[in-house]
């Protein structure tokens, strides 16, 4: 059912971990739907410097969630808010059409983290 | 990729899960472990689901090899990357264990002395069984290796143990075989709450824990000759040939039982092979059915075995269970059960429920009329929620493989009339958190099924619904 980028990035999914200090934090999902994401960002002079992703889902979120990482990270802030979820799938090189959805909320969950970065600064 | 794309889809299950994911999969797969037995027979079932789980390296060390043609190619049709090596002990012979293992299993089935080898390495994990009772403790520290060796000797010299069914003694056996592959992942994988201190058991009275057993003397209600003539008699029908079925079937086929009826729609899949072990790389492709039946008709060539291709629906459900004593849930899904629990209740046939998820069991004995029915238990939602299940969300390869077992146990005791004991209680296994609990359930008066006033007089197809997928 899924490619190769897709089986890579589930069974080593990138940047897995918690931050100490993240300038964002961002969920979105519940565990008790059957996908959960959480991104923690470093942002640096406007841009994403590190980010760490947890992640409990299907086989498509765990991949969407680890690919989003990579085209996340180095991005400016502007940027970032920018990636789709259709940006997730195509890197992906596609998700069967049932898993479409799964990917959904990688997307979300970088946006919210950078809404809470923002919220930050202006705190 | 850090694994190869057919062992991805093998463990795709295990991979899925965050405590495990690929780098966890990979190291069970790199793991080496050694099993000292008395006999490769006794401790098959442990074989395979260490196989099944990923551990491509066993080594057995053992009394009695008779019968390892047989299991070595069981285990290596579900984990074809296995390197399975089997060395007989004999007792003029002191071994020198050269090689080095990740870990070491003691399994010992009638006494702390019968395995006749020196203290291995540690870490070690000290597995016995002794009918019904059970101890299982693992040793990381050569520390504690005196004081389990004493634990031990004071098990097996327990003179009082509570009456059992010695028909269930290959059950037992098993139960405790796959209790401890669990362990040995949990021990890989650097889990904690790992059995540091003994874990006991008495798997006759579900009782659980590091508790003093062997007090009592019960005799069994149920003379042996009788209760195998039951067994004879018996037909158990197991609806669902996978994570649950075949453990199941495993058990029952082996107890004597007189007919088998399998029930699956499904065909075998990679994915199935981390848990499904009636299942392996050589029968992919062919119906689930066919394969439980090809790998039952070796492993008990005199019962009766009767197959069913179909999806269980309404349309057949009612007539599936008809001629058959007991059900067995082996389902993968939330709607179905609802319509089994219906059809048996409709039918007044008993049916023995269970449930897994990720690190966790359930299972339960369900008689019409006697016991809370599922839906006293799990009313049913009326919300269209999307219920996770093991393909989205994971299990570990041995937990349905416990489940299966205590179904299986819970079946054998109805039919001989020794007695299910798994009535008005779910038995609640929790693998992560090395917990066996038992829940009291009641009936429930506002049941739609059995309550004071039923809504349910007849059996309807359930929509499986998943509104986020």
């Amino acid at each position: 059912m899924y490619n190769d980028i897709v089986l890579d990035h589930l069974s080593n999914p990138r940047n897995i971990g918690v931050m100490e200090s993240p300038d964002g934090i961002g969920q979105t999902g519940n565990a008790s739907d059957g996908d959960k994401i959480t991104i923690y960002l470093k942002i640096d002079k406007n841009r994403i410097s590190d980010i760490k992703l947890q992640v409990f889902g299907c086989g498509a979120a765990i991949a969407s969630g680890s690919m989003l990482t990579e085209l996340a990270f180095g991005r400016t802030v502007e940027e970032a808010m920018n990636i789709t979820n259709e940006n997730v799938a195509e890197a992906l090189g596609g998700l069967p059409q049932q898993k479409l959805l799964c990917s959904n909320i990688a997307a979300t969950a970088l946006h919210n983290a950078i809404n809470d970065y923002k919220s930050r600064c202006l705190a | 990729m850090i694994l190869e794309r057919e062992q991805i889809q093998r463990y795709m299950r295990h991979i899925i899960m965050p405590e495990i994911g690929g780098s966890g999969q990979k190291k069970l797969l790199d793991s080496s472990v050694l099993v000292c037995c008395e006999g490769i027979t006794g401790a098959a079932i442990m074989f395979y689901y260490l196989a099944a789980m990923g551990i491509a390296k066993i080594s057995c060390l053992t009394g009695n090899a008779d019968g390892m043609q047989n299991i070595i190619k069981n285990a290596s049709g579900l984990n074809p990357d296995l390197v399975f090596k089997v060395i007989g002990t004999s007792d003029e012979h002191k071994f020198e264990l050269t090689d080095h293992y990740d870990l070491t299993i003691m399994f010992y089935e009638s006494s702390y002395s019968s395995l006749g080898i020196g203290v291995p390495d540690i870490p070690v994990i000290f597995a016995a069984v002794d009918g019904a009772c059970g101890y299982v403790r693992t040793a990381e520290k050569k520390e504690s290796m005196l004081d389990t060796v004493n634990e031990l000797k004071s098990f097996y010299d327990s003179t009082k143990r509570p009456g059992y069914l010695p028909i269930l003694n290959e059950a037992y056996v098993d139960f405790c075989c796959i209790l401890t592959s669990i362990e040995a992942v949990k021990l890989l994988l650097g889990f904690d709450n790992i059995y540091e201190q003994a874990f006991q058991y008495n798997l006759a009275a579900y009782e659980f824990g590091s508790i003093q057993i062997g007090k009592g003397e019960k005799v069994p209600m149920v003379d042996p000759d009788t209760a195998r003539e039951s067994l004879k008699r018996a037909k158990v029908l197991i609806v669902g040939s996978g994570g649950l079925g075949s453990p199941a079937a495993y058990v029952l086929a082996r107890s004597g039982i007189g007919k088998l009826g399998l029930v699956d729609y499904d065909t075998v899949e990679v994915s199935n092979l981390n848990r499904q072990i009636l299942h392996s790389k050589e029968t992919i492709g062919l119906s689930k059915v066919s394969s439980a039946e090809k790998y039952l008709r070796i492993l008990a060539p005199d019962i009766e075995i009767c197959t069913y291709e179909q999806k269980f629906s309404a349309e057949n459900a009612e007539a599936l269970i008809s001629e058959y004593d007991i059900v067995i849930d082996g389902l993968d899904n939330l709607p179905n059960r609802y319509l089994l629990n219906d059809a048996c209740y409709f039918q007044k046939k008993p049916f023995v429920e269970a449930g897994v998820l990720r690190f966790d069991g359930l299972t339960t004995t369900i008689i019409p009329e006697v016991s809370p029915c599922y839906r006293c238990i799990f009313p049913e939602s009326k919300e269209k929620a999307s219920v996770p299940s093991c393909s989205e969300t994971g299990v570990l390869g041995a937990v349905p493989g416990i489940m299966g077992v205590i179904q299986a146990i819970e079946a054998i005791r109805y039919l001989t009339g020794f007695g299910a004991a798994l009535v008005n209680k779910i038995l609640v296994f929790d693998a992560l958190n090395a917990d066996i609990s038992l829940v009291d359930v009641y009936r429930s008066p506002h049941c739609d099924l059995c309550g004071a006033t039923p809504s349910i007089k007849s059996i309807e197809d359930y929509e499986f619904t998943c509104d986020s997928k």
